[in-house]
């Protein structure tokens, strides 16, 4: 984990983590089913990335919100991140007034298999520091190897 | 002529034999390429609600086959048994059903309305019957 992000709305970064968890697919059973992890995210291919907000979709079956990343050359790419149902993230204590618009955040997650710009929301970690859960419970995390 | 009567004889048997239904897809191919993104469609109304008849025809249609998709789950070589799975089914039936009809009336709040219900439908089956589900962390 890093530390505090930076605050300045500007100072953004992508970074693709190297694939680290080969075991954790080794663990992982077969699970390809309705909105599963498996079917829709690569656990090879980790995602940490900070950026802006710019929406939040609180809906069931997953939570999704997203960020507007800078890369290294300055091209802005906007990100849609899954988390878990409503409920589940509301019994870990996560409101939907949480993560709003605006806010500066960096995510953890796996990116989609489809190649688009989505990837698993697993941990969100808030510009004062704090980070919150958001995975859904059946999904992987970055840190499940821990 | 017996030849005829023989050929009627058999030809009637084999159009009075019970005709069963059975499953083309598995329960994982009618989750993943049917039940999953008929679901989302309704889930994520909201998203990308339709702007025209064209698109509130292919909405219906998707309501339409998830509802069915319902009926396919309740078919006796899928029913895992005739209690909760059944009465999980027919909850799907019915929550999609009604979108099908909220389709039909273009009443996207009406949709979204059902996004709860339609949950429950999901999750309360996939609690009960999907392995591992809820299991991992």
């Amino acid at each position: 984990m890093e530390g505090p992000i930076a605050t300045e709305v500007h100072v953004l970064k992508i970074r693709i983590l190297v694939p680290v968890v080969a075991f954790v697919l080794a663990a992982a059973g077969p699970l390809v089913a309705h909105h599963s992890f498996a079917a829709e995210f690569d656990d090879q291919k980790p995602i940490k990335a900070t950026g802006v907000v710019t929406k939040v979709e609180w809906q069931n079956p997953h939570v999704w919100f997203y960020v507007d990343v800078k890369d290294e050359n300055g091209k802005v790419t906007n990100w849609g991140f899954a988390g878990g149902a409503p409920g589940q993230l509301m019994r870990r204590g996560i409101s939907n007034k949480a993560i709003q618009p605006g806010m500066i955040i960096t995510v953890e997650g796996f990116r989609a298999k489809d190649g688009s710009n989505n990837a698993s929301g697993g941990r969100v970690t808030f510009a004062d520091g704090r980070n919150v859960f958001t995975a859904g419970s059946e999904d992987r995390t970055p840190d499940a190897k821990k | 002529m017996r030849k005829l009567a023989a050929f009627l004889l058999a030809a009637s048997a084999v159009a009075q034999a019970p005709v069963t239904p059975q499953p083309v897809g598995s329960m994982i191919e009618l989750m993943r390429d049917v039940i999953y993104p008929t679901s989302d469609a309704i889930f994520y109304i909201q998203r990308n609600p339709p702007k025209n008849d064209q698109e509130w025809n292919a909405l219906r249609g998707t309501a339409l086959t998830l509802a069915e998709s319902g009926n396919l789950l309740m078919m006796p070589s899928r029913a895992r048994d005739q209690g909760d799975w059944m009465r999980d089914a027919k909850l799907l039936v019915d929550t999609a059903t009604d979108a099908w009809k909220a389709a039909q009336a273009k009443d996207v709040n009406a949709i979204a309305a059902l996004n709860d219900r339609l949950y429950t439908a999901c999750v309360t089956c996939h609690e009960q019957y999907r392995p591992g589900y809820r299991k991992r962390l």
